[in-house]
């Protein structure tokens, strides 16, 4: 395993989706995973796979919708959109994660 | 608010089934595909994208599954695929599963039924009845004595209405009869009920069609009031039925109103039309005088309580109201204090209980023995299936099932059984029930619909908790540590005790039902054989009611005529005429005994005038002088009676009557010589085991005394059983007038319905559960048995291969299995022994520990354990060493 490259923090996965689909709109499951890659810079390893269950995990949670599109090379492919719902969760969310980032930053500061 | 949504998308998704998975191996391919072509742009060969796209995207399978784990429900994913599993064990096992369902299935089923029984006849109040809870049935009872309806007059509830009326807003007396209508063929009789105004305010009833009467408005004395039957058979259900007309005795009605469907009146008989009390008057069943007169007994009385009003209190003042007023007289002539109780409507919830309602409580308790005998054999069964499969359960064990998902999974397949015989159990109960209902229960109880909610969640219940419990037990035993390891022989042994214990549970339980079935047996057939003085066997009833149509003067000749007729018959011996029939009525005149003292007129002996052959058709012993003849029985003959043992001892004690004279009716009759003493027959139909106390009477020839009673009856001498003549004595009756009214013809026996009733409950049903019980207690230990020598199989061979006999090795079984029946057998004969004495007092001529009917439950028992041990341990004697040897 390449020591610049870790694992998806558990739970993070989803909160990235999220994000993910409000800044670059509607995309498809491999969209999606090359924008996530692309956004890490190479600094996850990421399961590709993974994100299916982490998408219908979200869809049930109504926070995302799905429908049948067209890809580039004219494939069917389900197309994945943040909802409403979605935007309020994501809002929250990520002032969730600025709070625990910077609590376990000061925890860590501290401690050295 | 998302965990209800999760929940509900992950539901519909299980219920959408495939699709999804489909869905998914298209994203996934269209996801493999972009992927691909990107690696191809970045210059990898075709083979090597495909490749590099795959390792990219990781583990196909293992996304399937994460995908599919957050689609489903796993709890009932894991309960569906536990079902599955189930229903192939059963499958699999058949001829045991089948077994477990029969035999379910009976247990539940007979306990569903009783349990239905004790509903209708004690819990259920009359459905339409409103707030059944605050009407009441008016009882009495004195210092020396139980408590019954009361029966009384007019005027007395009248006084009771007027002075309760703080806290019995309505109180309304009844009483029922039954009503011939039409002449000639089409002639039919109706069962009804005359009431008082208050009636149907105390009962509250809303009427399916038109007004009931009340006290709001007057009531025409015309009104009659049909049932739901009778407006659906007679009037086709047509909504114009109220002002039509129905002749009814020598009066025309008019419907005003229709009562709701499944309202049948409050007692045994469902009623088909309630008239008012007035228009009964002068009809023969009440006297001109019978607002006034306390001399009635006839009314009975249901009262509504008013809202809060405790009962108590308004007992106490109903007593002192009825104390204060006429009470009815005794034949000792001493006079009693009154208690006035109201009681629940039903009329098995009598206060103080009746014979017939206790023996139903216990034959319910004891539908309950079978329930646990059908379980212990459930139980078994279960249980020696799980241990067939304990080599797979350690296999599973061994491959990481913990012991919670093996329970899991014997449990479903309990519940699986729970459901299957909870299915068999509700048509038992709906065919057998119907059944069971016609045969014991009075007729207004038994037609209530067949099945309802409440029944259908009784029967679940208890299949649910029985097989729950038979499920528990063996799952706990066969999954604990012990038993699942290797090598476990050794706890077999030990495991297979709980088999014992089912054993003797079976034996114990079945010891005194069949000790109740015989108990009962021998009480219902020395009823039968009690001497009531008179012969009833053979013997019919045929009768018209012309007093009732209001030509009195024609019954005696049309009665006449019918007997005529049935004398031609070649199926009948001989036919006497009666005023009364014996058992049914009781009538008492005014007589003197000139040189004696003048006894109370109306409390004298009783009376009946019968043809001369009425001694022979009764069979009717003359215990010295003669019957009367038929040259007495004529009009004018020389005037003469026969007096019974009782009337003889009472007023000629030490001497004999025959010689004296009796004057029955007023002075200017003449005076009539005593010819003869009959023996005491019983006044009514109750079974007691001593006569002696029977009433006097005395007969007089019907002919010379035609005008003491206007009533008249046949009664017929049958060479054979007279159930299947009725219809024709009824026929030939008809057609031996023009225009007859309705022809009354049954079996004399049928008198003794009622009494023998609790007794004919008891042995049936109870023979009815000892036989189930023994069937199924043999089952249970033939299966236990079989799978002992199965389990020994190896064992057997060995000891053979060493020189063991056959038989020792069948003894060797037999005993294994023998000593849990007889330690069922002890405990057995110990709960029929306490048994016995809490059923003594509906029990007739059985003396107390009967040794003969304990002899008889335990060998029969022993007999068949006997016989269900040694069948499958037969085989242990027969066992190939070779083939044993090789079998593991």
């Amino acid at each position: 395993m390449a020591p610049s490259s870790s694992e998806v923090p558990y739970g993070t996965l989803d909160l990235v989706v999220l994000k993910t689909l409000a800044a670059i709109g509607p995309q498809h499951g491999y969209g999606i995973a090359r924008r996530i890659e692309q956004a890490a810079e190479g600094a996850m390893a990421l399961n590709q796979g993974t994100i299916y269950p982490a998408l219908l995990r979200l869809e049930q949670k109504g926070w995302i919708t799905s429908e049948w599109g067209t890809s580039e090379n004219n494939r069917r492919a389900k197309f994945y959109r943040i909802t409403k719902r979605g935007l309020t969760q994501l809002a929250s969310e990520t002032a969730n994660w600025a709070r625990t980032v910077a609590m376990v930053n000061r925890l860590l500061e501290s401690e050295s | 608010v998302t965990r209800l949504r999760v929940l509900l998308s992950r539901f519909a998704a299980m219920v959408s089934g495939r699709g999804r998975d489909d869905e998914l191996s298209e994203e996934i391919e269209t996801h493999l595909t972009l992927l691909a072509s990107e690696y191809r742009r970045q210059g990898m060969s075709d083979e090597e994208a495909r490749l590099a796209a795959r390792r990219a995207f990781g583990g196909v399978e293992q996304v399937r599954e994460a995908y599919r784990e957050q689609r489903r429900l796993p709890s009932i994913d894991a309960f569906l695929q536990d079902v599955r599993y189930g229903t192939r064990l059963l499958l699999r096992d058949r001829a045991s599963t089948l077994a477990a369902i029969g035999i379910l299935t009976l247990g539940v089923g007979s306990t569903v039924v009783m349990t239905d029984m004790l509903d209708r006849l004690l819990i259920r109040p009359p459905s339409h009845v409103d707030t059944p809870e605050r009407v009441r049935r008016v009882y009495y009872q004195t210092e020396d004595g139980r408590p019954s309806a009361m029966v009384t007059n007019h005027a007395t509830t009248e006084r009771l209405s007027a002075g309760l009326s703080n806290e019995v807003p309505y109180i309304a007396g009844y009483f029922t009869e039954r009503i011939g209508f039409g002449r000639g063929p089409g002639a039919g009789r109706f069962e009804a009920v005359a009431y008082s105004p208050a009636y149907f305010d105390v009962l509250g009833v809303a009427p399916r069609l038109g007004v009931l009467p009340g006290t709001r408005g007057p009531v025409a004395p015309d009104a009659a009031v049909i049932s739901h039957a009778l407006w659906q058979q007679r009037f086709g259900g047509s909504t114009d039925v109220l002002g039509r007309t129905l002749r009814l005795g020598k009066r025309i009605y008019t419907v005003v109103a229709v009562t709701p469907r499944g309202f049948a009146g409050i007692d045994t008989e469902p009623v088909d039309v309630w008239l008012p009390l007035e228009s009964r008057a002068g009809d023969g069943a009440l006297n001109s005088d019978w607002r006034t007169s306390t001399g009635y007994y006839m009314l009975r009385v249901i009262a509504r309580l008013r809202a809060g009003v405790e009962r108590v209190r308004a007992e106490e003042h109903a007593s002192a109201l009825f104390n204060a007023g006429p009470v009815p007289e005794w034949m000792d002539g001493k006079r009693r204090t009154y208690r006035i109780l109201l009681g629940e409507l039903p009329p098995a919830r009598q206060p103080g209980g009746t014979h017939e309602v206790r023996v139903v409580l216990w034959v319910a308790a004891v539908s309950g023995f079978v329930l646990l005998i059908a379980c212990g054999n459930v139980g078994n069964l279960l249980f020696v299936r799980g241990l067939r499969r304990s080599r797979e359960l350690a296999l599973k064990t061994a491959l990481g099932a913990t012991r919670a998902r093996l329970l899991r999974e014997i449990l479903t397949e309990a519940g699986l059984l729970a459901v299957l015989s909870g299915a068999a159990a509700l048509l038992f109960v709906m065919t057998a029930g119907a059944l069971v209902r016609r045969l014991f229960l009075p007729a207004v109880t038994a037609a209530v619909v067949p099945l309802d909610g409440r029944l259908i969640a009784i029967t679940g219940v208890i299949c649910l908790g029985a097989t729950f419990v038979l499920g528990l037990l063996p799952a706990l035993r066969l999954t604990t540590r012990l038993n699942l390891s290797p090598g476990h022989a050794v706890r077999q042994e030990r495991a297979s005790r709980l088999l014992d214990l089912y054993v003797g549970l079976q034996v114990a339980l079945s010891v005194p039902l069949i000790a109740g079935a015989s108990l009962f047996a021998l009480s219902f057939w020395q009823a039968r054989q009690v001497n009531f003085g008179i012969d009833t066997t053979n013997v019919a009833v045929v009768s018209t009611n012309l007093v009732e149509v209001g030509a009195s003067a024609d019954n005696h000749l049309a009665h006449r005529r019918i007997q005529e007729r049935l004398n031609a018959l070649p199926q009948l011996q001989s036919v006497a005429l009666v005023q009364l029939v014996p058992m049914v009525g009781g009538f008492a005149y005014e007589f003197d005994i000139p040189g004696f003292m003048k006894p109370g007129s109306y409390s004298g002996p009783y009376v009946n005038g019968v043809d001369h052959s009425y001694f022979d058709v009764m069979r009717v012993r003359m215990v010295a002088g003669r019957a009367f003849t038929s040259s007495e029985n004529v009009r004018g003959g020389r005037p003469v009676l026969v007096v019974n043992e009782t009337m003889a001892r009472t007023y000629w004690p030490g001497e004999s009557p025959l010689g004296h004279c009796v004057r029955v009716g007023d002075r200017d009759k003449p005076c009539a010589e005593v010819v003869g003493i009959a023996a005491n027959a019983a006044m009514w139909p109750v079974v007691e085991i001593s006569q002696h106390d029977a009433p006097m009477m005395y007969y007089v020839p019907i002919e010379q005394y035609s005008w003491l009673n206007e009533s008249r009856a046949l009664l017929v001498r049958t060479k054979e059983a007279p159930g299947t003549l009725l219809p024709l004595l009824r026929t030939q009756a008809q057609a031996a007038g023009a225009d007859l009214p309705y022809i009354d013809a049954w079996a004399f026996d049928d008198v003794f319905q009622p009494a023998l009733r609790p007794l004919r409950l008891g042995s049936t049903v109870f023979m009815v559960f000892a036989l189930l019980a023994l069937v199924i207690a043999g089952v249970g230990l033939a299966a236990v048995t079989a799978h002992g020598v199965t389990r020994r199989t190896r064992e057997f061979g060995i000891r053979l291969v060493l020189g063991a006999e056959p038989n020792t090795l069948v003894r060797l079984m037999l005993r294994r299995s023998l000593g849990a029946v007889f330690a069922g057998l002890a405990c057995g004969a110990m709960l029929a022994y306490f048994g016995e004495r809490l059923l003594r007092t509906f029990l007739f001529g059985v003396k107390p520990g009967d040794l003969r009917v304990f002899g008889v439950s335990v060998l029969v028992l022993l007999l068949v354990s006997l016989l269900a041990a040694y069948l499958p341990a037969r085989r242990a004697g027969g066992v190939d060493p070779a083939e044993a040897l090789r079998a593991e």
